[in-house]
């Protein structure tokens, strides 16, 4: 018979698992006495669990499938708790797994003993406490399918050292024990909503990050080319049109391209999918696509009518939802016409392109997002980590695939970056995976450059250093007249010494002429490498929309 | 704002009405009445009855948002004209004065609410729906109380 230890891995491999992040520490030592031998799993060791969190997110976004954490009991747990958190605000499948005290010593406040299970209720999809080994089988097949179902989620596992240890009495069954609370498709609604598409004059395809989750970027594309309409992104839905698609229109919101946030404004049909009308991509709702019927597609009923109340909803996988509007209307005899909608579009784009970025000195940030867009090919990764770094990203880098680009969308985790940045690279060794950093974002989690050396996972870390807390000074700059509170870094840290510390390769890049060449030398190096572009200091992302303002009033 | 009570039957293991609880606390909608006790469909399972004052969307919200539960196994929403909607009290009497006893027969005869016993001298137990409970309760002498317990509703579809 199997130990608590063995079964954790058994099923592990069983679902497919082939890498996990993690620390270890007294709670979780038997789980860490198993993995020694077993040679189907890598095991990255992170320096920091919070980092083994994001990896494992990052992970499982690039695939789609699940990421796996590990930490032990009390503070290893409590680590993770800002990864876990991110997952879900983003809907990634993460499973954490913690060790616990010895369930004998469960409530004794035993030394690092944290109550995980009320902890982390608010920021999974489910958890479990496992108190008895035979159980355990079963819990952590049902955390697979809990992760990956409906709309995915992180689950978490706190696993008592004892019963690690302990043998189970009865045979362990694999299969699947949970199936997802499968919502049927309503006919009827596809049948409402394709009429009320096709006699649309200005229809808009908004995707969200579920047009990712469902790997529905063709439906969308195929839908977008049949009306024909124009894509918008939320920040979460990068990646679901190539953005070099003639349909493209970028992200809407705060720091919403004005083609997009225009276009939402005129039409008078959104389709929304897979999205949550997050209030940085609607801004004042009341006036938010005011002129459209706004048709929302989500697996999650509780996302209809929550931030946006839409005229039809439907429920239900974006893939099928999506496959079914378009056979439907393929049927039906929808012809495509040039219409003058579509000539709008393309004044629209032609109207309103960003600001090109001049080759200047200083450097300004958008130039080096701009040439990355030549240097990286369609398969490499780009994470990022938050505040004007992330905005830049993704105002002006151009994803051609899904999967391909990583934001901290509903969290905005500083430190992100990095971590998620070694679990894309991970997963995809072949890709070049670049972390678009901020200075202040990347000294949170900076000591994961120790776990992409140490480990040999290379990646690239492009800071944008502004020795600033840059968009939180943009904040002061503009709201809180340029009183710059305790947003200033200082300009001691050298960077370039800092990523040779850990024994990763350091460029310092100050002039325009030399982005080009530090990006080929990191990426072909096959390096871990910190590349340090000095910027221009108070450089503001721009377009940008006030705070709860109306999205097509745009300043810059 | 209306009403709402909501039937659930949820996985019978512990932190399973944190779950639940939470749910409301976070959107900051209080739970006006709860009770929970073991369910009939299986040993693993229990049945919540609550209820809680909310506009209409904002119900709709919660009801979504429980169903996202894993441990939320089926949500009923029961309405006053199509259930049947139960409270439970128990008066306990002062210096075994028993000059109530007769006054609140007397209420429970023109309501629907039962006098479902009386020990000697001690207690009273009536149950019936709450507001009428509530129209009891307002109309007895308080000088004769010294606690009353209620407690929460049970309900079930007709
Ligand atoms: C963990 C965390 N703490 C604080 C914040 C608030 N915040 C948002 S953006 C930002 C500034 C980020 O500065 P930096 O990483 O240097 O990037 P920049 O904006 O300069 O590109 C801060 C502090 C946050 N998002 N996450």
């Amino acid at each position: 018979m199997l130990s608590g230890s063995e079964v954790v891995l058994e099923v592990l491999k069983s679902r497919g698992v082939k890498t996990v992040f993690g620390l270890p520490g007294g709670a979780i030592m038997p789980l860490y006495d198993e993995l020694y031998d077993e040679t189907s799993i890598r095991h990255i060791l992170v320096r920091h669990e919070q980092a083994a969190a994001h990896a494992a997110d990052g992970y499982a976004r690039v695939t789609g499938g699940p990421g796996v954490a590990i930490a032990t009991s009390g503070p290893g747990a409590t680590n993770l708790l800002t990864g876990i958190s991110t997952a879900y605000a983003d809907s990634s499948p993460l499973i954490a797994i913690t060790g616990q005290v010895p369930v004998q010593y469960i409530g004794k406040d035993a030394f690092q003993e944290a109550d995980l299970y009320s902890l982390v209720i608010p920021i999974t999809k489910h958890n479990f406490l496992v108190k008895d080994v035979n159980d355990l089988a079963r819990i952590m097949n049902m955390a697979f399918d809990i992760a990956l179902s409906g709309r995915p989620g992180p689950v978490h596992i706190d696993l008592p050292k004892d019963v690690q240890t302990k043998k189970t009495t009865r045979r362990i069954v694999f299969k699947q024990f949970y199936t997802g609370k499968t919502p049927i498709l309503s006919l009827r609604k596809i049948k409402q909503a394709a009429n009320i598409i096709m006699n649309a004059e200005r229809p808009v395809i908004l995707a969200g990050g579920g047009v990712i989750i469902s790997n529905s970027s063709d439906e969308i594309r195929t839908l977008a080319e049949l009306l024909p309409a124009p894509v918008v992104t939320t920040l979460m839905g990068k990646g679901a049109i190539s953005e070099y698609h003639p349909l493209s229109l970028g992200m809407i919101g705060m720091h919403g391209t004005k083609p997009a946030n225009y276009a939402v404004m005129e039409s008078d049909c959104l389709i929304a999918v897979g999205c949550r009308f997050d209030d940085r991509a609607t801004g004042d709702e009341k006036t938010f696509a005011s002129k459209a019927k706004i048709i929302h597609i989500d697996i999650d009923p509780s996302e209809i009518d929550k931030n946006i109340k839409s005229h039809l909803s439907i429920i239900g996988d974006a893939k099928e939802v999506l496959k079914a509007l378009i056979y439907y209307m393929q049927t039906s005899g929808l012809k495509k016409e040039n219409t003058p909608w579509m000539m709008r579009v393309r004044e629209l784009i032609r109207e309103y392109p960003l600001p090109e970025p001049e080759e200047t000195h200083p450097i300004k940030p958008p130039l080096i997002i701009k040439k990355m867009n030549s240097i990286l090919k369609e398969n490499d990764i780009v994470a990022t980590e938050v505040g004007q770094c992330e905005m830049w990203a993704a105002l002006y880098y151009k994803p051609r695939k899904p999967r391909t680009v990583l934001f901290s969308g509903g969290q905005g985790t500083m430190g992100f970056g990095l971590p998620a940045s070694i679990g894309a690279k991970t997963a995809k060794p072949e890709s070049t995976v670049v972390d678009i950093a901020g200075d202040g974002s990347f000294l949170m989690m900076c000591h994961e450059l120790a776990t992409s050396v140490e480990n040999n996972i290379p990646v690239v870390v492009a800071i944008i250093n502004n020795r600033y807390l840059g968009m939180v000074r943009q904040w002061q700059e503009l709201f809180y007249e340029k009183r710059y509170s305790y947003t200033f870094l200082g300009e001691k840290t050298d960077f370039v010494k800092l990523a040779e510390a850990f024994g990763a390769k350091g460029i310092k890049v100050t002039r325009c002429s030399e982005i080009e060449e530090a990006f080929i030398t990191a990426i072909r190096s096959g390096e871990t490498t910190v590349i340090d572009f000095e910027v221009d200091r108070e450089c503001n992302v721009f377009p940008m929309v006030r705070p709860g303002g109306q999205i097509d009033k745009m300043i810059g | 704002m209306p009403q709402y009570i909501f039937s659930l039957i949820v996985d019978d293991e512990p932190g399973v009405m944190q779950r639940v609880v939470s749910i409301f606390s976070r959107r900051a909608v209080n739970i006006s009445r709860i009770s929970v006790g073991p369910s009939e469909i299986s040993e693993r399972t229990a049945r919540i009855i609550l209820s809680f004052e909310a506009d209409p969307k904002k119900a709709r919200f919660m009801r979504n948002l429980l169903s996202r539960l894993i441990a939320v196994k089926k949500i009923t929403q029961l309405k006053s004209d199509d259930a049947v909607i139960r409270e439970l009290v128990i008066i306990k009497l002062k210096n075994h004065h028993e000059n109530i006893l007769e006054q609140i027969k007397q209420l429970t005869r023109e309501s629907n609410v039962a006098l479902v016993n009386y020990v000697k001298g001690y207690a009273i137990e009536i149950s019936g729906p709450s507001t009428e409970i509530d129209h009891i309760l307002n109309h007895i002498d308080q000088k004769y109380v010294t606690e009353i317990v209620r407690s929460g509703i049970i309900a079930l579809k007709k």
